[in-house]
């Protein structure tokens, strides 16, 4: 929508995703590859004190080697298993201090993130725990939200998309910025150059 | 201005709202900040005006075809498996959301931000029901404790102090330490949290509704709005008739408009898009989706020279920029909606009888129209209600007969010459350097918190007669120039 969009190169969107997310209060870490990217996963839990840790199951976080790098440091892990009911699910998330997450896309412009659940992806991994990491293959990155909404929207779009910027937040008392009200109060994107 | 009132108006209301130094701090302080943050945010946009004019001209098609917009919009919810149903007046609105809880044996409902509930009275209604709602915005939390409206649009909870808070969280202290507003906010989302987890039904507002795919939009900072259309089993939606936006691309502009304009946030920290209920194979999600569609007299101004109105996207920024707003804060205005748009839209939807004076909370500076996000031309509504009020004899016997007595003496010239130079003399005992600050009861009222220029000595007529103008004009005479003089 503003700024010259599309033609800009891959670090060029790193660029301006770092800066916009920067400057919503989240954190952004980067990964030559994806193993770089499940070792930086685990210093960003240990910086957030540690587990329980709770991720979804997706491929990147596979290929990333995310669970078994989290265990060889002695992290508690447990994945959004499809198939599980809601509940025991949901007592998960209630209990992790970091919930990981793969987002569909990643806004350069607002340094967004784009959530879209899945059997193996709920809808709080992000939400319920007090941190929330991302783990983004940088190949996701698009320009702005009419790029990303244009992805996303038609006539049959997926039952929720969420885009997270930053942590949550509130100054509704006394106009004192407070993060994570309901939400995470950290959120840290780890880019992840070379995968899909 | 508005003449005598039997019944407290928005005069009695504003000389509270005055009264309590606290609030028009607190008032002032969040009305700038938002003001400087979306001011910089719109900057920062390569073309806003272009932005703007999208915007307007998408809220305009809209309503062109407002009927079919939402055929379509119920027929993709359905597609998507959700629930539909237009409520014609907030009863209906409240009925079915009863219905729904009563059937569900629901007795407890998390709600996100939705001003068309405060507008339906829905908490009242489902409180009637023996439902519990809790308000999961940090605000509007605050503000139900309290038991009061909200003060503004986007912060409802500004005119609270830490210390009020604190007392209506019940953690008075003893004379120690004043918990701070992060200790605050923590213990609000210990104690809220417990109430997602339990709760039977969520319950949220639409900032906007997508025609082609049936998406409802919610824009939130504190992520309520995202738990409580996750968390509960069964989720309900209100929204304003008038929300629907007809594409994806539409929405587009005007999400890119709508943080900018409320809190100078270039995107808030959530934003969802809901398509009905969840879907097979998906590990969570309400079981239920329902759309309840309000029009509670919005379909009634379409096509009226207050259409306009319509196109409101409840940013808030006309608040901000208000003067009259920003002195008195949002309960003078006496129901849901404060500000400039609230002085138009209450007496259109909640009735011109009771809040005619409504629309007089203004100094017509236009402050509002140049900051709509949607270009709405506030200050023009407001004038074309005040002249509908005029129109229905609503505007007070004393009002009527002093425009009456105006009307004659202007149009004819030996009268008003005989009047210019009576109330110059007439006013003496009342002036006080150079000003009138006392008048008799007709202007008693207005000049107890102003004061009027005096009549000069010599009118302009006199000294046009006498040719002395150029030299009057140049003695310095701080009021030169008044032309009625
Ligand atoms: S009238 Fe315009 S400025 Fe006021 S809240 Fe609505 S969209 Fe915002």
């Amino acid at each position: 929508m503003n700024g010259p969009g599309t033609s800009l190169d891959r670090e060029g969107l790193v660029r301006r995703f770092t800066t916009a997310l920067e400057a919503a209060a989240g954190g952004v870490r980067r990964a030559p590859d994806a193993v770089a990217g499940g070792q930086i996963l685990v210093e960003v839990v240990k910086t957030a004190g540690g587990g329980p840790v709770l991720l979804v199951r997706d491929p990147v976080l596979e290929a990333a080697g995310a669970a078994e790098a989290l265990a060889a440091a002695g992290v508690e892990t447990s994945f959004w298993e499809p198939g599980q009911p809601p509940n025991r699910l949901r007592q998960a998330a209630t209990r992790a201090r970091v919930g990981v997450t793969v987002p569909r896309l990643a806004i350069a412009d607002t340094g967004t993130l784009v959530l879209v659940p899945a059997a193996g992806a709920g809808r709080t991994v992000d939400l319920l725990p007090p941190v929330h990491a991302a783990v983004v293959p940088t190949a996701r990155l698009v320009p702005d939200l009419s790029a990303a909404l244009a992805r996303l929207g038609g006539s049959v779009p997926p039952s929720t998309v969420a885009l997270v910027t930053g942590p949550s937040r509130t100054a509704d008392i006394e106009l004192q910025l407070t993060l994570g009200v309901h939400g995470p109060g950290t959120v840290v994107a780890v880019l992840v150059d070379g995968l899909e | 201005m508005s003449g005598l009132r039997a019944r407290p108006g928005f005069l009695d209301r504003a000389g509270r709202a005055l009264a309590d130094p606290l609030t028009r701090r607190a008032v002032a302080a969040a009305t700038d900040r938002f003001r400087t943050a979306r001011r910089a945010a719109l900057d920062a946009l390569d073309d806003p005006e272009g932005l703007r004019d999208r915007a307007r001209a998408i809220r305009a098609a809209t309503l062109a075809r407002l009927p079919d917009l939402i055929d379509r919009l119920e027929e993709r919810v359905r597609a998507a498996g959700g629930h539909v149903v237009r409520a014609a007046t907030a009863a209906e609105a409240c009925g079915y959301v009863a219905g729904v809880c009563r059937e569900r044996g629901a007795r407890l409902v998390v709600k996100s931000k939705s001003m068309v509930s405060e507008e339906v009275g829905l908490n009242h209604a489902l409180g009637a029901e023996g439902v519990r709602v809790v308000e999961t915005d940090l605000g509007e939390f605050i503000i139900q404790l309290a038991g009061e409206p909200p003060s503004h649009l986007v912060a409802p909870a500004i005119h609270k102090s830490r210390r009020q808070v604190a007392d209506l969280f019940g953690l008075a202290s003893d004379g120690g330490a004043e918990p701070d507003a992060a200790a605050l906010t923590a213990w609000a989302r210990a104690r809220l949290r417990e109430e997602f987890l339990r709760a039977d039904v969520g319950l949220s507002g639409v900032n906007f509704a997508v025609a082609e795919s049936g998406t409802i939009v919610l824009v939130t900072n504190e992520g309520n709005g995202r738990l409580v259309t996750s968390l509960p089993r069964v989720h309900v939606a209100l929204m304003g008739l008038e929300r629907v936006v007809p594409t994806w691309n539409d929405l587009a502009v005007l999400l890119t408009l709508l943080p900018r304009s409320a809190t100078g946030q270039k995107m808030t920290s959530y934003v969802s898009f809901i398509t009905g209920p969840r879907r097979a194979g998906e590990a969570d999600g309400p079981e239920e989706f329902h759309l309840v569609i309000v029009d509670n007299g919005r379909s009634a101004l379409l096509g009226t020279e207050y259409e306009e109105v319509l196109h409101c996207i409840r940013c808030g920024s006309c608040l901000n920029v208000c003067p009259v707003y920003r002195q008195v804060g949002g309960h003078a205005y006496g129901w849901v909606y404060s500000g400039p748009i609230g002085a138009v839209l209450t007496p259109l939807l909640a009735g011109m009888e009771t809040w005619d004076d409504l629309p007089l909370a203004s100094s017509l500076c236009a402050a509002c129209t140049e900051v709509c996000p949607v270009k709405i031309p506030l200050h023009d509504l407001l004038l074309r209600l005040r002249s509908a009020r005029v129109r229905r004899g609503l505007a007070g016997a004393g009002e009527r007969l002093a425009f009456r007595l105006w009307a004659f003496v202007a149009a004819r010239p030996a009268a008003y010459r005989l009047a210019v130079s009576l109330a110059a003399l007439a006013q003496r005992p009342l002036v006080r350097d150079g000003h009138l600050v006392r008048g008799p009861a007709p202007l008693a009222a207005w000049l107890r918190d102003r004061d009027f220029p005096a009549l000069a000595d010599r009118s302009f007529q006199q000294l046009w007669a006498s040719g002395r103008l150029d030299s009057a004009a140049g003695s310095g005479d701080a009021d030169a120039g008044g032309g009625t003089r």
